[in-house]
């Protein structure tokens, strides 16, 4: 006896706000294209590489560059960063591993892989890998705190 | 709220001499949405001495307090709500507004809504006055004061059911129980010295001590 199959249902598209897919993203929303700058000035002192203020004779000029963070990717960066400290009964924010994380997450590229292509920066999953991680780390600290510094002028600006 | 704002690298950051400005309205966190956020965002953590206790995760509360109390601002992502809260769709684009820009807002609140070390010494000073022998009350009462006294003279001090208790705004709670606490320490002040617990033995029986000490 023949059996009668029931009609296959087309799958259903996932329900999209109209108004969503087509409004573009507001003046206010980070995307990935929004990123600023950080500028690096450095000479050569003693063969020591030392941070200037500006632009001269023998400077060189490094860019650095970072995506914006969002509301969302704030927060659950500052919470990855705390931790409860029993004995003070208090969340305490721990601002080294928060660098550390901002850094891994929104550093999108910079121009230290231009004489040297061993340090471009890759990333998987939007966070840099670890070998570039490790590159970061083995900047000068004092341009790593350069870096840093800048960065949190426009993280930290609220 | 309002918050300045100006353009950096083409992005609309706060900045406090920006030329510009943004303004957001929030809605009162009265103390039941406090109550509910607290125990929404709380989790347990172990103390000294293996003891589990409840703590509030600041961020988070943080974040569930702009989905309570976000009514409205000049961003050009509308803010939609439904049953007293932010919808998931609306979060959803707040949560890709700038970080700094949102969190700027939210300290504007929390600003508002926390009681401040000016006004905990203004009120300190004055429940001093207050709370005296012989008060005849505070001349220009800070308002922790004067909720105080009108709370306490209407309601039999704090004869307010939990529900107008939960539709109270958190600030005036707040200093409401800094009063409180205030009043208890004058009261402990002027408390008479306790009678001594020292007994003595007589020939007739049990005496207290009168706190005289004799040979020294």
């Amino acid at each position: 006896m023949p059996v009668v199959q029931p009609k296959k249902k087309p799958s259903q598209p996932e329900e999209v706000r109209v108004d969503e897919a087509l409004m573009s993203p507001g003046k206010y929303e980070v995307t990935e294209e929004n990123t600023f700058t950080v500028d690096v000035y450095l000479m050569l002192k003693k063969k020591v590489w030392t941070l200037v203020s500006g632009s001269g004779d023998g400077v060189h000029h490094e860019q650095v560059v970072f995506r914006l963070w969002n509301y969302d990717e704030m927060v659950g960066l500052r919470k990855k960063a705390t931790t409860y400290d029993s004995v003070r009964r208090m969340h305490v924010v721990d601002n080294d591993a928060l660098n550390r994380l901002k850094i891994q997450k929104f550093l999108m590229s910079w121009t230290f892989d231009k004489d040297n292509p061993r340090l471009k920066l890759h990333h998987v999953g939007g966070v840099l890998t670890d070998e570039s991680w490790t590159h970061v780390k083995l900047l000068q600290p004092s341009i790593l705190r350069h870096i840093i510094d800048k960065m949190n002028e426009v993280y930290e600006r609220s | 709220m309002t918050v300045r704002t100006s353009r950096v690298d083409g992005f609309v950051m706060p900045s406090s001499d920006g030329s510009d400005e943004e303004w957001a309205t929030f809605k009162v966190l009265t103390v039941g949405d406090n109550w509910m956020l607290e125990d929404a965002c709380s989790y347990e953590v172990q103390v000294p001495g293996g003891k589990m206790r409840r703590e509030v995760d600041p961020h988070e509360m943080r974040r569930m307090t702009i989905k309570r109390c976000l009514v409205g601002w000049t961003l050009d992502v509308p803010i939609e709500r439904e049953h007293g809260w932010m919808t998931q769709a609306c979060y959803a684009r707040v949560g890709k507004v700038f970080g700094s820009l949102v969190d700027a807002f939210a300290d504007q609140f929390d600003k508002e809504m926390a009681v401040t070390e000016d006004d905990d010494a203004i009120m300190t000073r004055q429940s001093l006055v207050l709370f005296a022998k012989n008060s005849k009350g505070v001349v220009g009462a800070h308002e922790g004061v004067r909720l105080y006294c009108n709370y306490g003279s209407f309601e039999d001090k704090f004869g307010l059911s939990g529900d107008e208790l939960r539709k109270m705004p958190v600030r005036d709670f707040t200093m409401l129980r800094m009063m409180l606490s205030r009043e208890g320490a004058a009261q402990q002040r002027q408390a008479a010295p306790k009678a001594s617990n020292t007994r003595i033995a007589t020939g007739k029986g049990i005496r207290r001590s009168r706190g005289v000490v004799v040979g020294r």
